[in-house]
């Protein structure tokens, strides 16, 4: 059985989903032009990411094979659903501005990834722990694009001023391309820093 | 045979658990859903009258009038109305509360609300420099967004520079005021 340790070594770092899976982009490009926004979004995902992969492990004993996917979808769905109705009813500015994404958590495949890849053959806690690590891999890549973007395209940081007035922003930070550009400088630094282990050949 | 039987039993077990849940939730929050679209509304009739941002005075100084299939206020010292326009934006419908004078010639303020406009671009109708340039436009003359910085008259307001698909579709909406007032 994997550490502790491990479990959040992969998930952050080594097969981090954002930058070594490429993984989850659809949310990584939409939402991280606020820091505010990002923040939860991440937390929502987090929460899906952990909890789900926590139930998949505890029924996996239960389930019939050839209908777990189909489980799987299920479960995650009705984690965002929760997700999405405790924003609404809680924090409704948010909600309004992170608008479909929050229910796209349902086909974001870092969840069923790892639903399938790690929780359907883990026991409960280390799957629960898994879908942590991976969430917070996540958390820690696009709040990273976030910081760069929010004051680049609106000269604030969680809503703070902090360029001044006559700061021309950029509209393309702004917009989603320029998460394109974040992320395309994200993957090419992690790179450099903690090069993928070389693939084997088949 | 019985382990196709066993999956459709599973499936529908899981289904009726997860649908207790998702019930559960949704009635426990449902009020306040509604109590929240409610006052972010409100907030935003208080912001077109330009009161200060205080729901606890909204009942007290705005009579709310439903009638007709669709709801106004009436600021009760002045007698100046506020109602709710939406129109077409660039991506999605923009929706807004306009506040009228008493005798319906002004606008005294406009706060645009949900509307999905590309963020730092469009979307900066609702910052409140854009919006306060509204107030005090007569509304028997055509109120125009014109380009920043050219010729300006006096019904004319300052367009969004990067966003002339937005601004074209505020004029447009800023103009149904005159059908709705």
């Amino acid at each position: 059985m994997n550490g502790a340790r491990d479990i959040f070594r992969n998930g952050i770092l080594r097969q981090n989903s954002i930058y070594r899976q490429v993984l989850g982009i659809c949310s990584t490009l939409a939402v991280t032009n606020l820091l505010a926004n990002t923040l939860v979004m991440c937390v929502a995902l987090v929460f899906v990411v952990s909890m789900s992969s926590l139930t998949v492990s505890l029924l996996r004993r239960v389930t019939p094979q050839r209908i777990r996917m189909m489980v799987q979808v299920m479960i995650i769905s009705t984690y965002v659903i929760v997700v999405d109705l405790l924003l609404k009813a809680y924090l409704p500015d948010i909600s309004e501005q992170l608008g479909p994404y929050v229910g796209l958590i349902i086909t974001n495949c870092i969840i069923m990834g790892r639903a399938e890849a790690f929780a359907a053959k883990n026991k409960p806690w280390p799957a629960f722990l898994d879908g942590l690590a991976m969430g917070l891999g996540y958390t820690m890549v696009l709040m990273l694009i976030a910081l760069v973007r929010e004051p680049l395209g609106f000269g604030t940081i969680f809503g703070l001023a902090v360029l001044p007035e006559s700061w021309t922003r950029w509209a393309v930070m702004a917009m989603a391309p320029g998460a394109f550009f974040m992320l395309g400088i994200v993957i090419w630094v992690m790179n450099l820093i903690d090069p993928p282990a070389k693939e084997q050949q088949s | 045979m019985k382990k196709a039987l066993w999956s459709a039993v599973f499936m529908l077990l899981l289904s009726c658990v997860c649908a207790g849940v998702l019930a559960a939730i949704k009635i426990s929050t449902d009020e306040r859903v509604i109590q929240n679209e409610k006052t972010a509304l409100q907030r935003q009739v208080l912001g077109a009258f330009k009161l200060p941002d205080d729901l606890n005075g909204f009942d007290s100084q705005i009579q709310t009038i439903a009638g007709d299939g669709r709801t106004y206020w009436l600021l009760i010292s002045s007698g100046a109305t506020a109602f709710v326009i939406s129109g077409m934006g660039f991506w999605a419908p923009i929706h807004a509360v306009v506040a009228v004078d008493a005798d319906k010639t002004t606008i005294l303020g406009i706060r645009f609300f949900r509307h999905k406009e590309t963020p730092g671009l469009g979307g900066r109708i609702s910052e409140p420099w854009f919006m306060r340039q509204f107030e005090g436009k007569r509304l028997d003359s055509p109120i125009r967004l014109v380009m920043p910085g050219g010729q300006k008259g006096p019904n004319d307001v300052d367009a969004i520079t990067g966003a002339t698909e937005t601004s074209r579709k505020v004029e447009q909406l800023v103009e149904r005021v005159k059908e709705l007032r």
